[in-house]
């Protein structure tokens, strides 16, 4: 009932107590003469006690039209609308000093990732007792005693000690629960919350949600921007999908998302990582050299048209691939019958500051079979990364064997290790800063080749090229720097320079947790079609439940570094033995069942 | 549209930014720092003994001084003996050391009285005027920042402008323009001497502009990338204005580089002091340094290289300190 559909008849299906009347809203960025479009024609309407979510990819103009409710749009951007009234403010027309007053006091404006969203100089305490004081609250003692309720409030237990903290000494959940107080310390009828909970971990999710909705039951409107429809499923009562500045569909959460009528939403719902559909992948070994026709990696058509028009992401692969595993330059000493990769009873422990060692792994042992992925779950501080860093053999373990492909690989020295580094690849998280800014992706490909000891100087931009091909990217991009590709595309060239020392092993480190869920998804068809082309072994690790679940054959459930469960992915999913994967599992926001999945769009 | 630079903005400021400040806790740091800055006057100290030391010439004739003529065998045996000139030089060495351990700085040859008794007096105004020129600096630097970052482009133009110019006059330039200016034509502050705080300004000027512009320079970029990261939004969003906001939050951030920049200034503010000083006529250590070097005084040279370490090493670690309470998180170990 609040939001009203841009089709639809507009003006009077307006409720006049909403908290928010916003009707045909555009926003432009002006550079130099020209004026570029980010918003248009996007009308909002919102009902106390109610939560509604704007949805779409980075660049959709979400964060961009939450900003214009508060009126804290760049200085560039050029501002025109039918309405934009908020708490019966005209914020449009508003004066800096009238806005000032509607900020903080009636409208909480909550940021994404609290580490930088708090001034990482300053205590928690002080930055929400600023909130109080710029609002007039002018005696100290009310002053105290109101951000200590605000902290209990937003379900901190220990006020006392937390406000002499600064958000750099906190965990992710309180500092993201004391980002939520200082934008809610006095009580605004109306709470924006940009991307709430996406750099959280799933249980910490689950209960900044909860604390989310306990908002709602108080009355006050809530607006989340998010890209991760299961969080919106779990919290918002009306959805409004934006696509490069306007809103394609909205409505009713559980009418959009169950049966929507948009290729758009479609695609982003098709986009989210559902696990393997059968248990039947563990009976059937990849042959490591299956001489398979090309399959095109292009994922789902409708997803790349019409999803990421914004991002030049789309999939150029299906046409001339050719393996390296076929070139076959690179003799490795491997065993084809070994396991891929080897851990048994790793240990490892860091030293503490003020003396003692925190132990960060505990007998931990995995098997990586060829051909198949192991995916390594857990939140942060289990010691996912350190493990990895182990089996990579950067880290020297305290105790416990490597081996890779048979041979040994911890204990020994990195002189003999490096004959056998090109077998073992790592992907990060983000690419970027794996990359030197200056260097062409040609070059970084061809210092990758050299690195492998591939190919002579002269064929190394052919090797280049076939790399892309592989990766589905364009030859044009070979002449181009990583910070002029769009993530996705960063992301397939981290994977090419991966490739290019023809390796058996990968190790997959929250490969695709920056990306966009369309992106995401079709960087996950691009592995998974590549491990069955060559023959790789994946090792997978992720915060994230629903990747983990798509991708993996193994599973390896880790807590405070110690394995909690490790097995085959289907049983563990579908049947959780352990308390903490049942946990972790059901803190999964969860989507509701769409009735038309094969239903096609107006596309 | 907006993918292609993301992944670049606000992480890379929740990491601490490069300083020289050292880590850990605060008395363990000072206590460090001493041990090192006791070496490094050593070092500073012999260095400056044994280069000195191979400038050719005789020491003894700037001892007799330009009126004496030929002076007697016997005459120049006894002023060596006096000046213990005729032991070996690491002896020489050896015996100003002590000599140092005890505070005595040696005796000037020029003026045949103790070292310190020449500097005493001249020690005072020349960090009376470095201070204030770093006063004044700061206060321009900040002003820059605080008006033009972020502000309209053409203002933003403007400050950058002014910055650059003010970088790159020379000392001695900017110092006989505001003499002429304000001090001949206007009368508003003395020629020169050192009566009191009007004589300090217009040196204090001098020396401040262009280290300014060093300044102002640095805290703009500091401040330019703090001024988009996440918590000023944050901070606007909870109802803060603009000045607020830069001055509570974004300042903060913008000091840090700016502090670094200063503990190296203020070494180089005594040094360039020679300059105003001679211009503004005025007493203190870069004059006596000039006149010590042209007349050969080497306890005097040697002295004031001592001085000019110890301002430096003594400013380092006052940066160091404030560098801890402008950023508290620099105390901490990484986890």
């Amino acid at each position: 009932m609040s939001t009203t559909p841009l089709k639809s008849d507009a003006g009077p299906a307006l409720r006049p107590a909403g908290l928010l009347e916003v009707r045909d809203l555009n926003i432009g960025f002006r550079s130099g003469r020209t004026v570029r479009p980010v918003v248009e024609d996007v009308s909002l309407a919102l009902a106390p006690g109610e939560c509604l979510a704007l949805v779409g990819e980075s660049g959709s103009g979400k964060s961009v039209t939450a900003r214009a409710l508060l009126g804290l749009n760049a200085a560039n951007a050029v501002i025109s609308a039918g309405k934009l009234e908020v708490l019966g403010t005209d914020v449009a027309k508003a004066s800096e000093r009238s806005l000032r007053s509607l900020r903080g006091k009636k409208i909480g404006y909550i940021l994404q990732d609290a580490l930088v969203s708090l001034d990482p100089l300053r205590t928690i305490g002080q930055e929400i007792d600023e909130a109080l004081r710029a609002h007039g609250v002018r005696s100290a003692t009310e002053r105290a005693a109101r951000t200590e309720a605000a902290l209990l409030e937003a379900g901190i237990d220990d006020p006392q000690v937390r406000i002499r903290q600064r958000s750099g000494e906190l965990s992710g959940g309180l500092r993201q629960r004391a980002l939520i107080a200082q934008a809610t310390v006095l009580n605004p009828a109306l709470v924006i919350a940009d991307e709430p909970t996406t750099a959280l971990d799933a249980t910490v999710q689950a209960q900044i949600l909860t604390l989310l909705k306990s908002f709602k039951d108080k009355g006050r409107g809530l607006i989340i921007i998010s890209h991760d429809l299961a969080v919106v499923a779990e919290l918002a009562d009306e959805v409004a999908v934006m696509k490069s500045g306007r809103i394609v569909e909205s409505g009713r959460t559980a009418e959009v998302l169950t049966n929507p009528q948009h290729a758009y939403t479609q695609a982003l719902l098709d986009a989210i990582p559902s696990p393997r559909k059968t248990a039947g992948r563990n009976d059937q070994p990849v042959p490591p050299s299956s001489d398979t026709t090309v399959v095109a990696t292009t994922p789902d058509t409708t997803a790349v048209t019409t999803a990421v028009t914004t991002t030049p992401d789309t999939d150029q692969a299906g046409s001339n691939i050719t393996s390296p595993a076929k070139t076959g330059q690179r003799p490795s000493e491997l065993d084809p019958n070994a396991p891929a990769l080897q851990a048994t009873g790793l240990f490892k422990s860091y030293p503490q500051p003020g003396g003692g060692s925190r132990q960060v792994v505990r007998d931990v042992s995995f098997t990586l079979e060829r051909g198949r992925t192991l995916g390594i779950v857990g939140e942060s501080g289990s010691g996912k990364s350190t493990t990895a860093r182990i089996a990579l053999g950067l880290s020297r373990a305290d105790g416990g064997t490597v081996t890779l492909g048979g041979l040994q690989w911890s204990g020994i020295l990195e002189k003999e290790r490096r004959r056998h580094r090109p077998d073992i690849q790592l992907v990060n998280q983000d690419p970027l800063s794996s990359f030197d800014p200056r260097f062409t992706v040609e070059r970084v490909l061809g210092d990758a080749l050299h690195a492998g000891g591939i190919g002579t100087r002269s064929d190394r931009t052919d090797r280049a090229a076939a790399l892309l091909d592989q990766v589905g990217l364009p030859r044009d991009v070979l002449r181009r720097r990583p910070l002029t590709l769009s993530g996705g595309q960063r992301q397939r060239v981290a994977i090419a320079r991966a490739l290019a020392t023809e390796p058996q092993v990968l190790l997959l480190d929250e490969p695709v947790s920056a990306l966009d869920v369309s992106i995401q998804a079709q960087v996950l068809d691009l592995l998974e079609d590549l491990q069955r082309r060559l023959g790789l072994s994946y090792l997978f690790i992720s915060h994230d439940l629903g990747v983990i679940q798509q991708v993996s054959d193994e599973v390896l459930v880790l807590k405070d570094g110690q394995t909690v469960e490790y097995g085959d992915a289907y049983d563990i999913f579908t049947n959780p033995r352990h308390e903490y994967t049942q946990q972790l599992l059901a803190a999964v926001p969860a989507l509701p069942q769409r009735a038309n999945k094969t239903t096609g769009g107006p596309a | 549209m907006s993918t292609t630079t993301t992944s670049t903005g606000p992480t890379a400021h929740t990491e601490l930014p490069r300083t020289t400040a050292s880590k850990g806790a605060l008395p363990l740091v000072i206590l460090k720092r001493t041990l090192g800055s006791l070496f490094v006057l050593w070092a500073a100290v012999t260095v400056a003994f044994f280069v000195l030391r191979l400038v050719p010439g005789d020491p003894v004739k700037v001892i007799l001084g330009p009126n004496a003529s030929s002076p007697s065998p016997a005459t120049l045996a006894s002023i060596r003996e006096e000046f213990g000139l005729n032991q070996p030089l690491v002896l020489q060495y050896l015996d100003y050391l002590t000599g140092l351990l005890q505070g005595d700085l040696g005796t000037s040859y020029v003026f045949k009285v103790p070292v310190l008794e020449i500097l005493g007096p001249q020690i005072l105004p020349t960090l009376q005027l470095a201070g204030l020129a770093m006063v004044f600096a700061w206060a321009m630097a900040l002003a820059f920042t605080l008006l033009t970052v972020g502000r309209s482009p053409v203002l933003e133009a403007l400050g950058r402008s002014v910055e650059v110019l003010f970088a790159s006059v020379p000392q001695f330039w900017a110092g006989i323009v505001l003499l002429v200016i304000f001090a001949v034509v206007l009368g508003w502050f003395p020629v020169a001497g050192n009566d009191g705080f009007a004589a300090l300004v217009l040196p204090s000027l001098a020396l401040a502009i262009p280290l300014a512009g060093f300044i102002a320079q640095v805290t703009r970029t500091s401040f330019e990338e703090a001024l988009v990261q996440p918590f000023v939004l944050s901070a606007r969003a909870r109802g803060l204005s603009d000045w607020s906001v830069r001055i509570r939050h974004v300042l903060r951030h913008a000091l840090l580089p700016g502090l670094t920049l200063s503990a190296w200034a203020i070494g180089s503010l005594v040094s360039a002091a020679v300059v105003v000083e001679v211009i503004f006529a005025r007493q203190g250590l870069g004059r006596s340094l000039v006149d010590a070097i042209t007349s050969r005084d080497l306890p005097i040279t040697l002295a004031v290289v001592l001085i000019i370490a110890a301002v430096y090493i003594i400013v380092n670690l006052i940066v160091d300190v404030l560098y801890r309470v402008v950023d508290p998180r620099v105390q901490e170990e990484p986890a």
